[in-house]
């Protein structure tokens, strides 16, 4: 019981504490910090198309190479980026890749060999590393605009993509609201511990997170009702309108030059 | 003074079976300042509800600036919201947005106020209640009296001329409370009349004109000047507020 109630405190902390560790870095001065929100989201979107057309080593390793400098000027603790990163990318992406190294699934070049017809491929073994590659960098991408971003900044950007209001209403009233359904978590577990006697088992333990669950979800409920009052009695209609404030500055013109020269020479050395 | 607020035998029942209201009657005044106070559980926050039309009563009617409330011939909804302003309970609950200027933003803009206009009022709001430095901090991250501030100032932005609050001075520190009172004060020297729904003696001694006593009944106990009632201990002993 015990482990249990402590293991959900923890983690819901540890919620909490990655967002404060993303807003800390999001008010950093680095790159990607003082761009305008709407150009990083275009910007990294295509990028990301980019790096999943890449089939060759080479071209993989310039945008590698690109990820981490911008990560290393965007003022991102290189160590978490990494490992975080590289769990996802390379341990889970490796482990499926794993048949597509032996002839058996794709037939090649013989480089490694377990039997006389069982052997790892020059091939395969190529297309795992450009896979696991590619999947490092899309999500670097990834990582970097949402360590470099406020939450609040993305939402608002999405509102100006022509993207049907009541999507990111929706999605910046869950971000609103999930913190004050942790809190209300957190309280229950906390209070739960604080008449903890003796030891009791885990089965008991998951009871009581499961009833938590079950609490909380009702009392979303009635928080949504309350919340819609709310909204209704300031003149809310059903078109939830908003005000956005977003500009352009000299950077957002350098980033995007700078980017069309790099691309531009890409094509030139990688056509 | 003429009359925001009537309130005729209004009659409000949960589920139609658990009565929350009983034949409730009493008008309100321009600029006046009235407690309606009670017990926790007596029905003074579905009152405030019901006066800000966000549930409907089963009987009896409401009238707000001549009209009645949910006349499909002469009720004006976006005239009402204008005109009325109501502060919740639990800050949480009001304050939906993503930052404390959206959520200062949000009624002038529900009421197709122009964008550059809404920038401006809410610009002078946010400096009228000392909010300009939190102005793009997420509301999670606010301390109590904060949120009550930015909950108030949210209502306040469209300037309207009554303000229902529900148990506004509820876990604030005394710091607080007393800004929170100067600044209702304030309000109502601008003529805004201020409804507020509570059990706090103290602040029904500082701040009212008329009290409305409920009771657990549901009902009206009584009505009264502030110095009749909060001397009156037989009678709050009645309604179990001491």
């Amino acid at each position: 019981m015990d482990n249990f109630l402590e293991k959900t405190i923890l983690s819901i902390q540890s919620v909490f504490e990655d967002m404060f560790y993303s807003d800390a870095i999001s008010v950093k001065k680095g790159i990607m910090q003082s761009l305008d929100t709407r150009i990083k989201l275009i910007s990294l979107f295509v990028l990301l198309i980019i790096v999943n057309f890449g089939k060759t080593i080479s071209f993989m390793t310039i945008f590698l190479i690109y990820t981490l400098l911008l990560a290393y000027f965007s003022k991102i603790p290189l160590k978490t980026y990494i490992v975080r990163v590289s769990a996802v990318s390379i341990f889970f992406t490796g482990i499926v890749l794993i048949p597509s190294l032996f002839n058996v699934v794709k037939e090649g070049q013989p480089l490694v060999y377990f039997t006389k017809n069982f052997y790892i491929t020059k091939e395969g073994l190529k297309s795992a590393i450009v896979f696991m590659m590619r999947s490092f960098i899309s999500l670097s991408f990834v990582y970097i605009l949402a360590l470099s971003t406020k939450w609040v900044e993305i939402l608002k950007a999405l509102r100006t993509f022509k993207i049907p209001r009541i999507f990111t209403a929706t999605l910046e009233m869950a971000l609103r609201y999930i913190f004050l359904l942790l809190e209300i978590a957190i309280n229950m577990f906390l209070a739960r511990k604080s008449r903890n006697v003796g030891k009791s088992d885990s089965s008991e333990g998951r009871k009581f997170v499961a009833s938590a669950m079950a609490n909380v979800l009702i009392r979303s409920q009635q928080l949504s009702d309350d919340v819609y009052n709310a909204m209704v009695s300031r003149g809310y209609k059903g078109e939830y309108k908003t005000i956005t404030t977003f500009k352009i500055t000299f950077y957002d013109y350098i980033w995007i030059g700078f980017n069309i020269t790099f691309l531009s020479i890409l094509w030139y050395i990688h056509p | 003074m003429s009359t925001v607020f009537e309130l005729k035998n209004v009659y409000y029942s949960y589920n139609k079976s658990v009565p929350a209201l009983i034949d409730i009657s009493f008008e309100v005044k321009k600029r006046e300042k009235l407690i309606l106070l009670g017990a926790n559980g007596s029905g003074k926050s579905t009152l405030l509800k019901l006066m800000d039309n966000l549930i409907y009563p089963d009987k009896g009617e409401i009238w707000a600036f001549g009209k009645l409330l949910g006349d499909k011939k002469t009720f004006d909804e976006y005239e009402f919201r204008k005109k009325v302003g109501f502060v919740f309970q639990n800050s949480d609950v009001q304050l939906f947005n993503t930052t404390v200027f959206d959520e200062v933003a949000f009624a002038p803009l529900q009421m197709s106020l122009k964008k550059d206009e809404v920038q401006k009022i809410v610009e002078e709001t946010l400096i009228s209640f000392g909010l300009e430095k939190l102005k793009d901090r997420p509301p999670h991250r606010l301390s109590g009296g904060e949120k009550k501030k930015v909950a108030l100032a949210s209502v306040m932005v469209i300037n309207p001329e009554v303000l229902l609050l529900d148990e506004p001075t509820n876990g604030l520190d005394p710091r607080s409370k007393k800004w929170l009172l100067g600044k209702l004060q304030e309000l109502n020297k601008k003529d805004t009349t201020i409804v507020i729904a509570t059990h706090d003696l103290d602040m029904a001694a500082k701040f009212c004109d008329r009290i409305i006593v409920l009771n657990e009944n549901h009902t009206i106990e009584t009505i009264g000047k502030p110095e009749e009632i909060l001397n009156n201990e037989e009678l709050l002993l009645k309604v179990n507020l001491i």
